[in-house]
């Protein structure tokens, strides 16, 4: 695991990586931070405190999971309703209803820590250290958690069936991994697995 | 093999799922007589599924997995399609009663069935990434839409058990009856279900279909 700011999400090699998110960054690097997130097979942790607008909003949307302080606040500026594009709805829908959207644009509503979390928009409430703490612990990842990625993203915007049918690719093709039959026979032999993430 | 038993009371169907040795795991066979007692039991207002034992149901057996290929492995994920149809074209509303240990693909059973309860000390868990795997029975799609993609995504990357009080706060269950008088709370529960049966009835099949 290895801990950034978001410019430097580029270029990193682990298969997970915390962003600690303080300042809010521009429009133009949250759509970047989407595009590169949207094509990386790594597990994008983000943590948020304090208040942020739209371009957080959007990388929240687009990380895989979301940590915040208790003190944040979300809202989305005047400034940055016409920024609102077709592929940044599609970012915001992924974590908030069109009702939530709606009063957020109209009503200049303010979303808090603990909206946020009952809202689905955040994984839970904890202070940066301790978010640290429990992902410095995390192991390497087996290959199959890079194909759940990509799998719960393209199943969002799928029906059922089709879901199912991607899903079962994926659940096939994990049994072609290495990590696969180390998991397995690590868990047989009731030892702690070591996997490659391949 | 788990075994597994149906029995019809009143308007009530029941199903357990039982092993002598292990925690009721799923093997094919397993599924196929999951689906033949969904569809026999197609008369009564509202089917119960529940496990025998410490387990609700838990996963594939391990040794059995170890050494599928793709193939395999793509017919063991398929054959439970058949399984999650049954269910979805019931009749009856159906109800997993989660009395213990649920673990990897029976959460992806559980969430197929229309409302899910729990038992106070019941344990869920998709442990797939401990494994090298991910869910292979419709987890991946069930799960997000029944507590959100985020959360979701939590609980398989983080392969780590939650209890039945976690599960309600989540979302992923409906109801959490008291350990002791689980099954009395839970014949309780699904009697007032079955006082909006009828009403319930010809909407039921057009919320299965809300994606």
């Amino acid at each position: 695991m290895r801990c950034i700011r978001i410019e430097e999400f580029d270029n990193i090699d682990e298969a997970v990586v915390l962003i600690k998110m303080e300042d809010e960054p521009t429009i133009s690097l949250a759509e970047k931070f989407i595009d590169m997130v949207d094509e990386s097979l790594k597990t994008i942790v983000l943590y948020v405190s304090g208040k942020k607008s739209l371009p957080a909003l959007l990388c929240m949307g687009a990380a895989d999971l979301v940590y915040i302080n208790k003190n944040t606040e979300l809202c989305i500026k005047k400034e940055e309703i016409g920024l609102i594009n077709d592929k940044f709805l599609s970012v915001l829908s992924g974590i908030m209803n069109r009702y939530i959207l709606t009063d957020l644009i109209y009503t200049n509503r303010t979303i808090s820590a603990e909206d946020a979390l009952r809202l689905g928009m955040a994984n839970s409430i904890a202070g940066y250290s301790e978010i640290l703490a429990r992902f410095k612990k995390i192991d390497n990842p087996p290959f199959a958690v890079k194909l759940l990625k990509r799998i719960m993203s393209i199943n969002s915007g799928l029906k059922e069936k089709d879901a199912r049918f991607v899903e079962r690719m994926a659940f096939a093709l994990s049994f072609c991994s290495s990590d696969q039959k180390e998991g397995m026979r690590a868990f047989l032999e009731k030892r702690k697995p070591e996997f490659k993430g391949r | 093999m788990s075994r597994i038993y149906a029995r019809k009371s009143g308007k009530i169907g029941w199903i357990y799922v039982y092993h002598n040795k292990l925690p009721n795991p799923v093997s094919i066979k397993t599924l196929e007589s999951l689906t033949y007692a969904f569809e026999k039991l197609s008369e009564v207002d509202a089917i119960i599924l529940t496990g025998v034992g410490k387990s609700f149901l838990s996963g594939a057996n391990i040794a059995d997995m170890l050494n599928f290929n793709y193939s395999e492995a793509w017919r063991f994920s398929a054959c439970n399609e058949r399984l999650s149809d049954t269910i979805k074209q019931c009749r009856a509303l159906t109800i997993a009663a989660v009395n213990g240990y649920c673990f990897g693909g029976a959460n992806d059973i559980a969430l197929a069935c229309d409302l899910r309860v729990a038992k106070a000390d019941a344990v869920f868990g998709h442990t797939g990434a401990k494994i090298g795997i991910l869910t292979g029975w419709g987890g991946t799609y069930l799960l997000g839409k029944s507590i959100g993609t985020k959360k979701a995504y939590e609980l398989f990357f983080s392969a780590k058990p939650i209890n039945a009080q976690k599960a309600l706060e989540l979302g992923l269950v409906n109801k959490v009856f008291d350990s002791e008088h689980f099954y009395g709370e839970l014949k309780q529960f699904v009697q007032r279900c079955l006082s909006r049966v009828k009403e319930g009835r010809g909407i039921l099949n057009k919320i299965r279909l809300i994606s």
